[in-house]
């Protein structure tokens, strides 16, 4: 019997799982946790408005508190587990001194409001950042204050809108490929835009063309192209250059997404392609761990004529040392403080461990080693475009859904039983039937190696007809998960069922 | 410089496998010129750093920061003193390197956890659905604010907001209502701290709003009497309650029993240390028939196809990567790691460490009214309900802020930096002065003589 | 494919039961609709007396990954509401053409082009393919 892969090599094993109910039903009456320092003046209770029923916290020990989360954890899959080529995500490795730094107590105990003679560390990493991240961007100045990447859209958005409006232009439209990540559209409607769906052309690349139509049609009701570049196919918006120039030529604005900077870094800068305004996902490029969703942060980067609008306050550095300074015509805030600070701390100690030469290294070897999988991997998916590709590539399943109606998902689902996370897939979603993966620069080829072969395990299995994986994954803490039932009658919390 | 797995020998072999020469002939699709451009100049740091290198690099920085020995400030951030088990379980690779929930067989720990924080904010506001989290408790009220207007139909509906809700909530709020609407309309503060009811009551009827933001505690540390306000809203005028410190929970009724009808905020101080800002925390917390028109992600309870117990996220059809321009929210990300440090902080504190911490800080904030007072140095706002912080008039106040930080001991915030116009003039001598679980009453002695000369 | 005869189709993969006399008309979606979405989770609906224009959206059908708008058949004021199918989404995958059925609307006015056969409808469907 042909058992495809021999299961002694497939990194998908089943060890010792531990179940664990929620906290709330590990806990006893009456049992202490945390003990707060003992209190050393008269103690007082306020009389007006008294909480009538305590909130129902857990009450539990240290070691509940440990085993229970310790248990949540093994239920992950995670870098510091395996691989993970989850196209658009950029999900490397990032090294642990990040988050020794991060954690100094003269970053971390830190109040926003400290007197500025008092964190003057703090401004000097801010201002230190927004200076590097400059120099990568290739534009003039940096506010490193958005919360997250969709922040940063909105706060590139703005200063476009304010930059109309200064100049008595309020525009209407803003045109995105086709390509792009939802978050594009949701902020354009944020920032009051309406947004063009531009088509990109056979190539996977947006052509010189619909730019043109889009022109000669709504001329200067277009406020901004916003462009990811490379697009989320992983391919390098070449024209990018006489785009620029046409969408000057109506006083637009070009903003490009830099949720793909890990392609490119030292290798290419958005200020040398035309673009006037940029975010940059620091949680993806320059390393905070993804954390199951955040914290990230989104600094923009503009060129000077959008400077004058960035959110308030700016860090400034003279011989006197570092100080803020209120902008008159700044659209405001978008964050409180001056950003994620813990996350710009990261930042910038990964830019300094790399050093110029090394963050060039990020775009070679990720580059590489996307080329490397696709290479690999182009034999047994159907390839979406011959298009050369950087950090990313997009495959389809067309193959295997033809021949036996296996899909995507169950494709996604029988990797997670290798020891893999799936790709991304359904996007982006010009392709049907989408895979998008994204090895990054931190895997090693032996890594690549043992992908490659699990997939080859799965579409050999599935060509064969033995195997349609609608039950996969079969290893994993849960099977598979009733998502539909999920939404039919939503459960948000433990109180919820009884609802 | 970091380490790099490829070896020169698998640089060849991958390069052969691909068919090309050099790793640069992977770049060719950029156009030669701005190839040729891309010359960065980093300075200094030009050249990578060593582990060794870079901890005596960021020591020097951090050093400069660690120059006081003791601080009274809050105003929305609030320092806290956090379990060791929260940065150790924070730390496990399989939390700190895990992606967003969205394989839900492979990331059962994260979905549970924000399960179980989702019950947490549901209990401890009393509202009826709790979303994942949001980037903080600025952006919530920004959220809340803009779910208002869609439910009311309208994209530019009027919103009115307390004057007392903390100036960055304002501004931030502001900023993301600016593109598609006014910003909101300001109710004022009585003239002992309050929200001005006389005047919101001609504001109603003026504006005929869809909202109203409300601070509870305001930045003035009161207490605000929600019963009170909602009832002068009309019944389609949401009661949108915003805590920068939800701490306040612990002793104080819930803002679902006075009648709000959406309650955010900022958890940080439920186990995430201050940061100099962020990250931080922004919480949601509704009622279950606006569930279609939260902002942010959500996660449910499901089974599997085992009949086991599971989580997934859920009813993601409001958010951007399906509804795009439609979305209810352009937001990505929940902030998973520091929700996640919430969970476990609050799990640990439990339900009577959670009543012993409000009593902390409110007895620890009475002790330092009565000792101001009988210095001389009274609240601001002295009929008003307190909690942890509050506003006090101190004479000569710029002199003796600078010669207490020059010993080490920052007093508080000076509220004039924060205010302009006439609110500025207002608080010409006004401090707002915040207590903090770990502080002693020595410290606050040394706080007081400082306050009460010079 | 299921595409019962006697049923009029749009473009939008919804169905029409035309009463006699075109005075009264049943919607809901195709089989090859709920195929599309998957497993439907949710459906917004409008309310009795409602007023719907032709080829305008008058609701939304949801899976767990897609959205997707409703547009009205015919012009006309809403008569009944399927409440079973608000309560259980899952009927549309069930039984689309039978206990899936949406709404009824008193027809005010109809553009006959705009409504296939089920001939149509599935050459229709051929091309799209």
């Amino acid at each position: 019997m042909d058992k495809g892969m021999d299961q002694n090599k497939s990194l998908g094993t089943q060890g010792l799982v531990l179940r664990e109910a929620t906290i709330f039903e590990r806990s006893a009456a009456g049992r202490k946790g945390f003990g707060l320092p003992p209190l050393d003046v008269p103690l007082k209770k306020p009389s007006l408005y008294k909480r009538t029923h305590a909130a129902e916290l857990p009450e539990v020990s240290e070691l509940d508190v440990v085993r229970h989360f310790t248990r949540l954890s093994s239920w992950n899959y995670s870098i510091d587990t395996g691989t993970f080529p989850l196209g658009s995500c950029t999900m490397k490795y990032n090294p642990r001194i990040n988050e020794e730094i991060a954690a100094l107590p003269g970053f971390a105990n830190i109040h926003p409001d400290m007197p500025v003679e008092l964190c003057q560390g703090a401004l000097e990493v801010v201002h230190t950042l927004e200076g590097l991240l400059g120099e990568i961007a290739g534009l003039d100045e940096v506010s490193a204050q958005p919360a997250a990447g969709a922040v940063g859209e909105f706060t590139g958005l703005s200063l476009i809108h304010a930059f109309h409006a200064q100049h008595n232009s309020p525009r209407k439209y803003v045109l995105v490929p086709d390509t792009a990540h939802g978050t594009n559209p949701a902020s354009c409607t944020l920032a009051g835009y309406q947004t063009i769906t531009l088509p990109s052309g056979p190539k996977g690349i947006l052509d010189i063309e619909p730019v043109q139509a889009a022109i000669q049609k709504y001329g200067r009701d277009i406020a901004a192209l916003m462009v990811t570049n490379p697009n989320t196919l992983g391919l390098f918006e070449s024209n990018i250059s006489q785009i620029s120039e046409l969408l000057h030529g109506i006083g637009a604005q070009v903003y490009m997404d830099g949720a793909n900077m890990n392609a490119i870094v030292g290798m290419a800068r958005p200020g040398d392609m035309g673009v006037d305004v940029m975010h940059f996902n620091l949680h993806k490029t320059f390393s905070t761990p993804h954390g199951g969703g955040g914290p990230g942060a989104g600094p923009v980067a503009v060129r000077s004529h959008l400077a004058p609008f960035l959110p308030n306050p700016r860090v400034r550095k003279s011989s006197a040392g570092y100080s803020y300074e209120w902008l008159p015509n700044s659209i405001g805030k978008v964050k409180s403080g001056l950003g994620n600070f813990g996350v710009l701390v990261r930042a910038l100690c990964y830019i300094r461990h790399h050093g110029r030469d090394g963050v060039t290294r990020i775009a070679k070897n990720s580059v590489l080693n996307a080329n490397y999988l696709r290479a690999h991997l182009s034999k047994i998916f159907q390839l979406a475009y011959e298009t050369p590709s950087f950090h990313e590539f997009v495959v389809s399943d067309s193959r295997q859904l033809k021949s036996h109606n296996v899909k995507t998902l169950q494709i996604a689902k029988a990797l997670i039983d290798h020891g893999f996370h799936p790709p991304t897939i359904y996007f982006p979603l010009v392709v049907p039937g989408a895979m998008l993966m994204e090895p990054t620069e931190t895997e090693s080829l032996q890594d690549l190696d043992k992908l490659v072969e699990a997939f080859q395990d799965i579409v050999h299995r599935i060509e064969s007809g033995k195997e349609t994986f609608d039950n996969a994954p079969t290893k994993t803490v849960v099977g598979r998960v009733d998502e539909a039932a999920a939404a039919r009658r939503p459960v948000l919390s433990l109180d919820d069922r009884t609802l | 410089m970091p380490s790099f797995p490829l070896t020169p020998d698998e640089e060849r072999r991958a390069l052969e496998v691909i068919g090309v020469q050099t790793i640069e002939d992977l770049f060719s699709s950029i156009p030669p010129q701005v190839r040729e451009r891309a010359k960065m100049d980093f300075g200094e740091a030009n050249a990578g750093l060593s582990e060794h290198e870079l901890r005596r690099y960021f020591d020097g920085i951090a050093k400069h920061n660690t120059q006081h020995t003791s601080h009274f400030l809050g105003g929305g951030v609030y320092d806290n003193i956090i379990p060791a088990i929260v940065n150790q379980l924070v730390l496990r690779g399989e939390f700190l390197t895990c992606y967003t929930p969205y394989q839900p067989e492979i990331s059962q720990g994260t979905l549970q956890a924000i399960f179980e924080f989702q019950t947490m904010i549901c209990r401890l506001t009393g509202m009826e659905v709790s979303n994942a989290s949001l980037y903080d408790g600025a952006s919530a009220t920004a959220e809340a604010v803009m779910m208002a207007q869609r439910i009311s139909g309208k994209p530019d509906a009027p919103i009115l907001m307390a004057a007392s809700t903390p100036p960055e909530y304002k501004t931030v709020v502001n900023t993301f209502l600016k593109c598609n609407s006014s910003p909101p309309i300001e109710v004022p503060w009585n003239k002992e701290g309050s929200l001005d009811e006389e005047k919101l009551k001609s504001l109603i009827a003026e504006h005929k709003p869809s909202a109203l933001v409300v601070a509870s505690p305001n930045y003035f540390g009161l207490i605000e009497p929600l019963d009170v306000i909602r009832k002068h809203l009309p019944a389609d005028c949401l009661l949108i309650v915003t805590m920068a410190d939800p701490s306040a929970l612990s002793l104080f009724e819930t803002p679902a029993a006075l009648g709000a009808d959406v309650v955010v905020g900022e958890a940080h101080q439920f186990g995430t240390p201050m940061l100099f800002g962020g990250p931080h925390v922004g919480f949601f917390a509704t009622k279950k028939k606006f569930l279609r028109n939260l902002p942010g992600r959500l996660v449910g309870e499901t089974v599997d196809d085992r009949g086991q117990r599971a989580y997934a996220l859920t009813l993601a059809t409001r958010e951007q990567h399906i509804r795009r321009e439609k979305a209810t929210s352009n937001i990505c990300t929940n902030q998973g790691l520091i929700a996640l440090r919430t969970t476990i902080y609050l799990s640990f504190l439990g339900k009577q460490g959670l009543i012993q911490l409000g009593e902390m800080n409110y007895s620890l904030f009475d002790y330092l009214k009565e000792s101001l007072a009988s210095h001389g140095i009274p609240l601001k706002f002295k009929k008003g309900l307190h909690y942890r912080e509050g506003v006090f008039e101190v004479p000569n106040l710029s002199v003796r802020f600078d010669k207490l930080t020059a010993n080490g001991i920052v007093p508080g915030i000076c509220l004039s930096q924060k205010y302009s116009g006439s609110q500025r003039e207002e608080f010409e001598n006004a401090l707002l002065v915040c207590v903090h679980p770990g502080h002693t009453r020595a410290e606050i002695d040394a706080l007081v003589e400082g306050l009460s000369h010079g | 494919m299921n595409i019962p005869d006697g049923l009029r189709y749009t473009k939008e993969h919804e169905w029409v039961l035309l009463g006699t006399g075109a005075k009264e008309a049943t919607v809901g979606i195709t089989q090859y609709a709920q195929e599309a979405l998957g497993d439907v989770t949710f459906i917004e609906l409008p309310n009795v007396g409602d007023t719907l224009t032709q080829s305008k959206t008058f609701g939304v059908v949801e899976s767990v990954k897609a959205v997707s708008d409703l547009y009205a058949p015919v012009s006309g004021t809403v008569s009944k509401v399927n409440k079973a199918v608000l309560e259980s989404p899952e009927l549309v995958n069930e039984d689309p053409y039978g206990k899936a059925w949406m709404l009824t609307i008193d027809v005010s006015s109809l553009d006959e082009k705009t409504l296939m056969s089920a001939d149509q409808y599935r050459t229709f469907l051929e091309e799209q393919h």
